[in-house]
């Protein structure tokens, strides 16, 4: 059962997802920089949501504990045009291209697990676990 | 929206950025700084983002953009105050800040434009 | 221990309900209690506002005289508990509570043998107050320990982070970093957080990585090196490595790693000379 849950319709969707991650993680005793990371991560998927899909959807889940505590689940959903070169994307392919896709392989870079699941036409689910 | 005041310091203008800000905000700043840099011929502009808990890739970009804009004309951009989890986050998502002077604090920068825009 | 109950049987029920009553009656305790604790608990705790300290004190009376009522005092513990862990947040001493809490005693007996008229009721309600103020005591070591241990471990977690990172200050604004042992991506991390809090914490301008001590330096250790590097130069300190050895030369140029601008050195004194000489300072040597 998610704990919060954000429409990502517009860019102010952005700023508000980035705050609300980093408060819960916060809350449950990330360090700073692990705050930041997740933040980061959040914000690099829900703009490409934002700025290149019809609709989305955010939600927040807290997860069981692993290492130092309980963990944060990040599922962005969107209706948009889905990716076609998954391997390209996740491999950081696009990092010189203004398109759709940008940001996935960084973001992949700062979470603990990084699930991607897409359909051309239909939409994409990036799944974001992290744990303190 | 929230505008972020653009001051004058030792002849260069100064942004103070005390919070995160939506992409039309960051946008919008990058504007009103450059049409202050045609209004005020000065010789460098120091961006301090220490009010920022995260700076992501779009940002980043912001940032570049804008000092290769204020370098075209004419005046170089130190961006300051990044705090070390930002720092960090950057670095591992691979970002460069090609082209742009960063250091530790507003004094710093001010420190670097002297030296850069000083004739001896 | 948070789900502690507190139930009461009908005998301390009753006690208690007499103890309310003779500390409702007539409140002149409330002065003597207060003297007692504003000798033995610093002024943060005791609001210097007399009044809202004997409304939040009747507050709590009145939780003790529901929980009486109802024969669960669960609640009322509860919020002793509490009051208890602000106190032990504010870094008051275990001592200190345990001293308050006892030199409450006198001025409330003192009282109750005033106004309660029958000696066995007088009794009574006296043993129903130490039955709360044991249970208030016992709660506080409770609290003390688990505070405490919580306190010791997060300062012991970040004197081991730091310790394994050891950034030493050898000059204004020149920091060293001397590394031992295998760097694989965690120690990377863990290395990369914590120059960078110490680098911005003492403002330094340049940060000699020594990897002397560092057995294999392949592409992966080379590109966690460079990371750093980076990070550093994001808050305005250039990174130097030395203790490259003609191994690791070669290991770098045959893997061609490149180590973008990052300077480098195979000793130490190299690294020290040019980040002094960076910084703008001259080395002249008097003959003695």
């Amino acid at each position: 059962m998610p704990e919060i849950i954000i429409a990502a319709q517009d860019e102010a969707a952005i700023v508000t997802s980035r705050g609300a991650v980093r408060e819960l993680a916060r809350a449950l005793g990330f360090t700073v920089v692990d705050q930041t990371r997740l933040a980061t991560a959040v914000s690099e998927i829900v703009r490409n949501v934002v700025l290149y899909a019809k609709r989305g959807r955010i939600e927040f889940t807290l997860l069981g504990e692993r290492g130092h505590g309980a963990g944060i689940e990040v599922v962005i959903d969107d209706e948009g045009p889905g990716i076609e070169d998954t391997v390209k994307v996740l491999a950081g392919g696009y990092s010189t291209s203004a398109g759709f896709g940008r940001g996935i392989a960084g973001a992949r870079a700062l979470v603990d697990e990084f699930h991607l699941e897409t359909e051309p036409g239909v939409g994409t689910r990036v799944t974001m676990r992290k744990w303190p | 929206m929230a505008e972020v005041p653009i001051l004058e310091l030792e002849g260069r203008l100064v942004v103070s950025i005390q919070e995160d800000l939506t992409d039309r905000e960051a946008e919008d700043l990058q504007h009103r700084l450059l049409e202050r840099l045609t209004r005020v011929r000065s010789s460098g502009v120091v961006i301090d983002v220490s009010g920022m808990d995260v700076v992501d890739s779009y940002f980043c970009r912001i940032l570049r953009d804008t000092a290769a804009m204020s370098r075209l004309m004419g005046a170089h951009t130190a961006v300051v105050g990044m705090n070390a989890a930002v720092a960090v986050t950057l670095t591992e998502l691979g970002l460069e800040m090609v082209g742009v002077h960063t250091d530790l604090s507003l004094e710093r920068g001010l420190q670097w434009l002297r030296s850069v825009t000083s004739d001896a | 221990m948070e789900s502690q109950s507190f139930t009461l049987s009908e005998d301390r029920a009753a006690a208690i309900r007499i103890l309310a009553g003779a500390l409702r009656g007539d409140e002149s305790w409330l002065t003597s209690v207060r003297t007692a604790l504003t000798r033995d608990l610093p002024p943060e705790v005791i609001p210097t506002d007399e009044a809202e300290w004997t409304d939040s004190t009747r507050e709590s009376f009145e939780r003790l005289l529901a929980g009486a009522e109802d024969r669960d005092l669960t609640a009322y513990f509860r919020t002793q508990r509490e009051r208890i862990a602000e106190m032990a947040a504010a870094d008051l001493s275990l001592r200190t509570i345990t001293r308050a809490t006892s030199d409450l005693r006198d001025p409330i007996v003192a009282h109750l043998r005033t106004v309660i008229a029958d000696i066995a009721d007088q009794r009574t309600a006296v043993d129903a107050l130490d039955y709360l103020l044991r249970e208030s005591l016992i709660i506080a070591g409770e609290v003390y320990a688990t505070e405490r241990e919580d306190k010791v471990e997060d300062e012991f977690r970040l004197a081991i982070r730091r310790l394994s990172t050891p950034v030493i200050q050898v000059w204004d604004e020149i920091q060293v970093l001397p590394l031992v042992g295998v760097i694989d991506s965690t120690r990377a991390k863990q290395m990369t957080e914590q120059l960078l809090e110490r680098i911005v914490e003492e403002q330094a301008r340049v940060v000699i990585i020594d990897i002397t001590g560092v057995p294999t330096v392949d592409t992966a250790v080379a590109d966690h090196l460079l990371k750093t590097a980076k990070a550093a130069g994001l808050v305005g300190a250039r990174a130097i490595l030395v203790g490259i050895s003609p191994q690791v030369a070669q290991t770098l140029v045959r893997l061609g790693v490149s180590l973008g601008d990052v300077e480098t050195y195979s000793d130490m004194r190299s690294g020290l000379e040019h980040a002094l000489r960076q910084l703008g300072y001259v080395i002249e040597r008097r003959v003695v």
